[in-house]
């Protein structure tokens, strides 16, 4: 039980110190800014019809807007520490560097999720706005709003395997910069994994592409989350149930995977 | 045997220094022991390793070789930092907070129960004097408010042992004074305080063992009292003797067989001159 109060204090102090940051809210302000933006671009709209346009650049917003807050907000909260020599402090009490570790990645966790509600929220009152507005063609709504709220989750679940992955590196690292740098490029490296492993699978020496595919395991295929063409639009074809669990077990193993590579570094580390 | 609150026995700390795996020793076979109860000096010049062996204590790094104990536990361990305080040199706080609120997040960390929490910070705060300020967020405390706001945090879940790095930097005099007098209730308490700091006076004065450390490596330790005693030499402090006084005086050393190395007039440290000077003012204001 103390345990569990120890990451529970360490989370609830990472929220608070993240809520009190400019970035954030320069962050929201942004997201909320291109949200209420988003009608207003109808004529770039390519033939697609304008809820599905403002569906998609919302999530869009969501996924841009959430990594680069996920990135920085991971990388700053820890590493604030270690450059601020609090977690002198604090590691010098009796906290383990897992329940340090954990706490800091729960906290980051909680601003994202609320960054998330507070978009999907926007989004979702836009929508409906503006599907009032349109002339009536049907009994049914044009928009599943419930899988607006979906989205959301699985980008929430990506966003906890980039925490994972800045913690990771910010273990390692004796830079803030360096951290932020690696981080965005780890990202990159999973946004475009899928290209990767589509070539190894063409390898035809089979050592030779075992070891690849192992290799590649490293780093997760951050396309699994890009589900945004299947939520959301009446005629959207609907995300399987069970595909939907198999991408939040997916982003839960790599997020576990990333933290414990993250204590063991942490672990040894000298401050 | 009484069992040792602090043990050291053959610390040894190396830095890899550059890519060609050059080494640098920061701590060179380094062994200590502090009894219960007592207050500590490490003294030393800055460089000398005083925090390197502090953070080898708390396990905040690892000897490349010894080992140190708390309590009989080994140094770095849950158990031993259960019984350790620690206040960082020039302690950086979540400027954000309120001392309250630090004072309330480090007891919850340390494992304070949640039903004596809340008492447990108002008298550390009391014990610091700090309930005055106690709302006020950290980033308005000046200098000497932030050491003892550490020293707060150190103190609240109630350990046996405190170390204290530096604990009177960058603090005025009177701040140093108030530091001071915290470190010896605490002793009588029943604590035992291992602190570090290389303003010899002030070390003088509080402390009753010291160990004085350079280059990593033990140059002297002991009972402050021990240590400056000077063998087969004593002082006396006169006063009203005019200069037929001072000459009978003289001729009486010397027909007893002793010899008068020094005279010199007798003088008061500048620091207790400035607390004098204070203590007079705040006193005629009142």
């Amino acid at each position: 039980m103390e345990r569990v109060d120890r990451i529970w204090a360490v989370c609830a102090l990472t929220f608070t110190e993240a809520v009190r940051q400019k970035f954030f809210y320069i962050v929201l302000f942004i997201g909320g800014g291109m949200l209420l933006g988003s009608g207003y671009f109808q004529q770039f709209d390519f033939g697609v019809d304008e809820l599905k346009f403002v569906i998609d650049f919302s999530f869009g917003t969501l996924f841009f807007l959430g990594t680069i807050l996920a990135i920085t907000a991971s990388t700053q909260l820890f590493y604030s520490e270690i450059e601020n020599r609090t977690a002198h402090t604090l590691l010098a009490k009796p906290v383990r560097h897992f329940e340090f570790l954990l706490g800091k990645c729960l906290g980051v966790q909680l601003l994202l999720l609320l960054f998330v509600l507070l978009l999907c929220g926007l989004m979702s009152a836009l929508l409906y706005l503006r599907e009032l507005s349109l002339p009536v063609t049907g009994s049914e709504s044009l928009v599943r709003y419930g899988e607006l709220w979906l989205y959301g989750l699985i980008q929430w679940a990506r966003f906890g395997v980039l925490c994972g992955a800045c913690l990771l590196v910010g273990s390692i690292a004796r830079s803030y910069l360096f951290t932020m740098m690696v981080s965005f490029l780890l990202m990159l490296v999973g946004q475009l994994q899928y290209i990767a492993r589509e070539s190894y699978a063409e390898i035809a020496f089979l050592p030779l592409r075992w070891l690849v595919q192992t290799l590649a395991l490293l780093f997760p295929n951050l396309q699994v989350f890009n589900v945004g063409d299947q939520l959301g639009h009446a005629a959207a074809t609907s995300l399987p149930f069970g595909v939907l669990i198999q991408i939040l077990l997916y982003a839960g193993a790599y997020t576990l995977a990333y933290l414990g590579l993250a204590w063991w570094n942490f672990k040894r580390r000298e401050l | 045997m009484a069992e040792a609150a602090i043990r050291i026995e053959g610390f040894v700390k190396d830095y890899p220094v550059g890519i060609r795996g050059k080494r640098v020793r920061a701590i060179d076979g380094l062994s200590l022991e502090v009894g219960a109860n007592q207050i500590y000096g490490l003294l030393g010049p800055n460089g000398s390793g005083k925090s390197t062996t502090i953070k080898l204590l708390l396990g905040l790094l690892r000897p490349s070789s010894g080992v140190g104990t708390i309590f009989g536990k080994p140094a770095g361990s849950l158990a031993a930092r259960q019984a350790l305080g620690y206040l960082p040199e020039s302690p950086y706080f979540y400027r954000y907070l309120s001392g309250r609120e630090l004072l309330r997040y480090f007891a919850r960390v340390s494992g304070v129960a949640r039903a004596t929490r809340e008492e447990r910070v108002v008298a550390v705060l009391e014990r610091v004097g700090l309930s005055a300020a106690a709302d006020r967020r950290l980033s308005t405390y000046s200098k000497g408010m932030l050491q003892r706001i550490g020293l707060a945090q150190a103190l609240v879940h109630d350990p046996q042992i405190l170390i204290l790095d530096e604990p009177t930097a960058g603090v005025d005099p009177e701040g140093t004074a108030a530091i001071a007098a915290i470190i010896r209730d605490l002793k009588e308490r029943g604590k035992t305080i291992l602190l570090s700091s290389h303003l010899l006076s002030q070390m003088e004065d509080l402390c009753d063992h010291i160990a004085i450390i350079n280059r990593g490596r033990l140059l002297c330790e002991g009972a402050v009292e021990d240590l400056l005693q000077l063998k087969g030499a004593e002082s006396y402090l006169v006063e009203g003797l005019d200069a037929s006084g001072q000459a009978a005086v003289k001729a009486g050393i010397s027909a007893a067989g002793g010899s008068l190395k020094q005279v010199t007039p007798a003088r008061r440290g500048l620091e207790h001159l400035f607390s004098e000077a204070i203590q007079a003012e705040e006193g005629g204001a009142e």
